[in-house]
């Protein structure tokens, strides 16, 4: 019965004009949004290699220095895009996905697509991602506001049931009818996104994160197919239908997406970049809890050193000592920043969580985490790069200090000279991007409100049956 | 043989009687045609027959079979067609037919599609095309291709002449009898005193939900008919 219906719906599309020339929009829309994407990831991709090498060799050819003063030449971390950053590039426009690197500061993102934009890019960036979660879901409502009222003004609605088919069974055709349509465009355009990302990137796909991005936003769709079709069998007129399922849209994609970041923003305020730069360079100087200055850390360790090593000065230790108030000056402000850092990323991670609790109200806000996560492009992932450049960075300024530390002699900062084998032993930061499964934790409260939406509508689906079934 | 049955059937809405304690009987191969004022209750008695609708008190059976309890069971006996016939528009009258027979169980092929279609009255060169271009006489008698299609042993219709021109009602009547020969039972609701007596063999008024009057049409003219419809109501 069911297969029946659907066949029958699909058979009257294909008659529709209108369907035609959704499709002739959608496709466009999609192949623009695609191409914008790999256009600009590839164009990242080269840009980012090339200065990678570009950098590497600055490095390697540097004139012998100092080796703190060679790591002050700096180095740069690059985050590659994935294949599903063309689908999907999340926070990534915002964050920036290259971070330079150098002695005694942990630095922000550089060269983020909205840095480089004009405001609109805070609007969004059409993707494909943008095209699933905000324009499907619209052509979904224009080809299902009518779907059951419809059925009633045309008074098939009648014939139908006394033909013995029964009313649920009529809500679930006519949902799997467009929900199998737009299920099939979200499949073919992954393929085609994973297909020809893979063309010009050139990386790794991860296929479980396509599949794990298929799934949710077939679940997306059933959504919405779902809700149009209720909406269309509690409302009674087609006219009145249509302008509901806007107004949830606009509530679901416009409002409560805007509502739920200024409620998080005012129930875990962020401390500003300049606030939090000047917070970082008083605990540095001062210490992290303002009552260890710089100076009398630095006198303690030479105290507490000479009393190690049973020395009178620090010329008579072992090792040059300058090298090591560096390491110790450098883990100093190491443990400023991870304390600082964490506060940080503890209040953008309590933001979010508010944020996603929003997504019971808004199955938007769910879809878009999981979709940046599974594209590795979600705060958590974003976060994960910064720490996976700091730790590299920590590594990379404490070796050259260790250099300095055990190969040259104290007072001899202007004289002494790294080897050139020193600038070769260091190797780039390869960025490593975290599987799908890496992310599931913190996507615990989308999955459970996309499965509250799947109840909730067939709560309603099974409630609905009861309802009139004639004019 | 009785094969419609309504026995003390009521119907409220917020506690008022749309159907007040109908007792009615119809037998195999009877035109039974309801008359009525709007409102008078014979759209509710067809919904109760068609189980769309669940009565407040009493009973309505198809072939001895309750309506409320066997839903399923009962609509596979009745064909229905309703007042309001538009169908899809974008699909042609085969298509149409096809779909609705195939609702209801039954698996056409198109020359018995056609046939259906032109016993309905329908021309054959009308057949292919889409029912958006159809009149509503000709969509009529694609709903009245449904009701065969279904080789259901009871019609029941709602208004089916309404709106219809002299000559597509002419048609239908010329059907409805044709049916009749076949043994077929109709049971329609209609507002048309005139064609009532022409192709009833029954008919009954009805006034606030009740029956008030069940006469057979060879003993009744049209203008006495008339006479009695206009003193009930």
């Amino acid at each position: 019965m069911i297969a029946k219906i659907i066949s029958h719906e699909w058979l009257q599309w294909r008659r529709d004009s209108r369907l035609k020339w959704l499709t002739i929009f959608l496709v466009t829309i999609s192949a623009f949004a695609l191409w914008n994407q790999i256009n600009f990831q590839s164009g990242l991709l080269k840009t980012r290699v090339k200065a990678q090498q570009d950098s590497r060799q600055e490095w390697l050819s540097q004139e012998l220095k100092h080796p703190h003063m060679a790591a002050h030449f700096g180095n740069y971390a690059y985050k590659k895009p994935t294949l599903l950053h063309c689908f999907d590039p999340g926070l990534t426009i915002y964050t920036g996905t290259s971070v330079y690197m150098e002695p005694h500061r942990q630095n922000d993102f550089l060269f983020s697509q909205s840095q480089e934009s004009d405001t609109g890019i805070r609007f969004g960036w059409l993707s494909p991602a943008m095209i699933c979660q905000l324009i499907l879901p619209l052509l979904i409502i224009l080809l299902c506001f009518n779907s059951i009222n419809g059925e009633y003004e045309k008074g098939t609605m009648a014939l139908l049931i006394a033909q013995g088919v029964n009313f649920r069974s009529i809500i679930m055709a006519k949902t799997i009818s467009v929900f199998l349509l737009f299920q099939g465009f979200i499949t073919i355009y992954l393929l085609v996104t994973a297909y020809s990302s893979s063309l010009y990137l050139g990386t790794v796909l991860d296929f479980s994160a396509l599949l794990y991005i298929w799934i949710v936003y077939s679940i997306y769709c059933f959504i919405w197919s779902l809700l149009g079709v209720l909406i269309s069998s509690y409302i009674k007129n087609s006219g009145s239908s249509i302008a509901v399922l806007l107004l949830v849209w606009i509530f679901t994609h416009i409002i409560v997406p805007r509502a739920s970041a200024n409620i998080a923003e005012n129930m875990r305020p962020l401390i500003t970049n300049q606030a939090f730069k000047q917070l970082l360079s008083a605990s540095i100087e001062k210490g992290i809890d303002g009552h260890d200055p710089k100076n009398e850390r630095a006198k303690k360790i030479e105290e507490a050193l000479l009393v190690k090593y049973k020395v009178d000065s620090v010329q008579q230790l072992p090792f040059n000592f300058e090298g090591f108030i560096m390491q110790q000056s450098e883990a100093y402000s190491s443990k400023v920043y991870d304390h600082h850092f964490s506060e940080l990323f503890i209040s953008l991670k309590a933001q979010k969580k508010i944020q996603s609790l929003f997504g019971f109200i808004s199955p938007y806000i769910s879809l878009r985490n999981i979709s940046m996560a599974a594209a590795n492009a979600s705060l958590e992932t974003e976060i994960d790069f910064q720490q996976q450049a700091e730790n590299y960075r920590r590594s990379f300024v404490q070796n050259m200090n260790n250099d300095m530390k055990e190969n040259s002699a104290y007072g001899s900062f202007a004289t002494y000279r790294v080897s050139k084998d020193k600038y070769a032993s260091i190797g780039d930061l390869q960025v490593q991007n975290r599987a799908m499964k890496w992310s599931l934790p913190s996507l615990i409260v989308e999955h459970i409100s996309l499965l509250f939406w799947l109840v909730f509508l067939m709560s309603l689906l099974l409630i609905s049956h009861r309802r009139k079934i004639y004019k | 043989m009785t094969v419609l049955k309504a026995i003390q059937l009521t119907k409220e809405y917020n506690g008022v009687a749309a159907l007040n304690n109908l007792n009615l009987e119809i037998n195999a191969g009877e035109i039974f045609c309801l008359l009525g004022q709007n409102g008078a209750g014979k759209t509710t008695t067809i919904n109760l027959f068609l189980g769309f609708i669940a009565a407040s008190s009493g009973t309505a059976t198809i072939h001895n079979i309750d309506v409320s309890a066997n839903n399923a069971a009962t609509k596979k006996l009745v064909a229905y067609i309703p007042e309001v016939v538009q169908l899809y528009g974008n699909l042609t009258g085969i298509e149409n037919l096809d779909f609705f027979s195939r609702l209801a169980g039954f698996k056409y092929s198109d020359k018995e599609l056609a046939a259906f279609l032109t016993r309905s009255g329908l021309q054959s060169n009308a057949q292919p095309k889409r029912l958006s271009t159809y009149s509503k006489g000709m969509r009529q008698k694609v709903a009245i291709a449904i009701a065969l299609a279904k080789n259901a042993a009871i019609i029941l219709m709602d208004e089916p002449t309404s709106g219809l021109d002299p000559v597509a009602v002419a048609d239908f009547t010329k059907i409805c009898k044709a049916l009749s020969a076949e043994g077929r039972t109709i049971f329609m609701a209609t507002h048309d005193i005139f064609n009532a007596v022409n192709v009833g063999t029954h008919i009954g008024i009805m006034k606030q939900g009740s029956l008030v009057h069940q006469v057979t049409t060879n003993s009744i003219t049209a203008n006495e008919l008339q006479q009695l419809y206009l003193e009930t109501i």
